[in-house]
């Protein structure tokens, strides 16, 4: 027999977990408990509000997010909310609702949905289909609006997301490529107007987040977003892993060096102040935001896409 | 070892008394984008499998 069961470090059940840069394996009930531990210690550096809007669209990450609150609750100043954004992708969002709407019942835990087909009375299909734009561009406009609608809605002022130390690392590598340093040197300013975003999952890796979720019971093999298939941070993504498979550390270390300059040189970038959009008062950047541009009401006279 | 890998296939492959991380690594599967399970059972990608085991591979999704 040449196999060899690996065991806890910390209790010696069998192992489900190796941390590549400690060397160390964990059981699923130390790894479950490292991971809320982790959550815990980011939560206590952060304010919070009476209720804390969790953005839960249903996949891995936010699902486990959501469990980890659930877990610890009780020792949390706030109540949570989750919220859903229905964007309308056709074949891939029904089972992703459905899975979402199971798990806040499960967990007992208040669910709010909104859709794009009742906000901006057009689904994500429907507009990708009349644009040039990247599907993940147009999405990610209005899906950050369409949470806020929601937040504002249910007076929720900070909104947390299921964001992991992998996507953080592949966000630092993204921004270098396109060399966006503003987006670094901004800092995470306060705004009167839009719901402050945390990342409880920031130190915590893809693959923990995942077996989390795995090991609460919570995972469901969905599909992937249709329009997920090919882009900047799939490329990005892959070089990651190839670098933390030969340097165990590397994913961390990228993810914390983005951190670890906002919190020191964050604030020395002044961008402008909101403007209102002249079209629906919104605060942006130009003098149309984003999210009009995207449903054509830029253009007087000329609609580019047409209502379903 | 049998592998059944996330598409639904299985391969046959000779352990050699390696790890399943090397065993990954040898089919052009990269061991961080994915779980590991034998006989339902979660393992670290580090362990050594007999030669009658059937280990499933599972991917690790993007996003959500």
């Amino acid at each position: 027999m040449a196999d060899k069961k690996i065991h806890c470090e910390q209790c010696n059940k069998p192992a489900v977990y190796l941390d590549r840069e400690q060397g160390v394996h964990l059981c699923r009930d130390h790894l479950k408990e490292s991971v809320e531990n982790e959550v815990r210690r980011y939560l206590k550096t952060k304010s919070l509000p009476e209720t804390l809007g969790v953005a839960f669209s249903g996949g891995k990450d936010s699902t486990a997010l959501l469990k980890v609150l659930s877990e610890i609750r009780s020792e949390l100043p706030c109540s949570i909310i989750a919220l859903t954004v229905d964007e309308g992708i056709e074949g891939y969002r029904q089972d992703t609702i459905r899975a979402a709407t199971e798990t806040c019942l499960t967990l007992e835990i208040p669910h709010k949905i909104i859709r794009f087909q009742d906000l901006y009375g057009y689904s994500l299909d429907h507009l990708v289909s009349g644009s040039e734009r990247n599907a993940c561009t147009i999405c990610g406009i209005l899906r950050r609006r369409a949470l806020e609608v929601l937040a504002q809605k249910h007076s929720i002022s900070m909104i947390a997301t299921g964001h992991n130390q992998d996507d953080h690392a592949q966000t630092t590598l993204m921004n270098a490529i396109s060399g966006d340093v503003r987006k670094v040197f901004s800092g995470y300013g306060p705004s009167s107007w839009y719901a402050h975003r945390i990342k409880p999952f920031a130190r915590v890796s893809e693959k923990e987040v995942t077996l989390y979720a795995l090991l609460s019971g919570l995972f469901k093999d969905l599909p992937e977003c249709p329009y997920a298939v090919s882009s900047l941070r799939g490329e990005v993504r892959t070089l990651l892993y190839q670098y933390e498979q030969k340097h165990p550390g590397a994913m961390r270390n990228a993810a914390r060096c983005e951190e670890e300059i906002r919190e020191r040189l964050g604030g020395t970038y002044h961008p402008e102040e909101y403007k209102a959009c002249s079209v629906c008062g919104w605060p942006g950047s130009g003098t149309i935001c984003q999210v009009c541009m995207v449903l054509g009401k830029d253009i007087p006279h000329h609609n580019t896409v047409t209502k379903e | 070892m049998r592998l059944m890998l996330p598409d639904q296939s299985v391969i046959e492959v000779s352990v050699e008394g390696r790890t399943i991380e090397t065993i990954l690594n040898s089919q052009g599967i990269d061991p961080l984008t994915t779980l590991i399970s034998r006989e339902d059972e979660i393992i670290p990608e580090d362990t050594i499998p007999d030669e009658e085991d059937v280990i499933r591979v599972i991917r690790i999704s993007h996003g959500g």
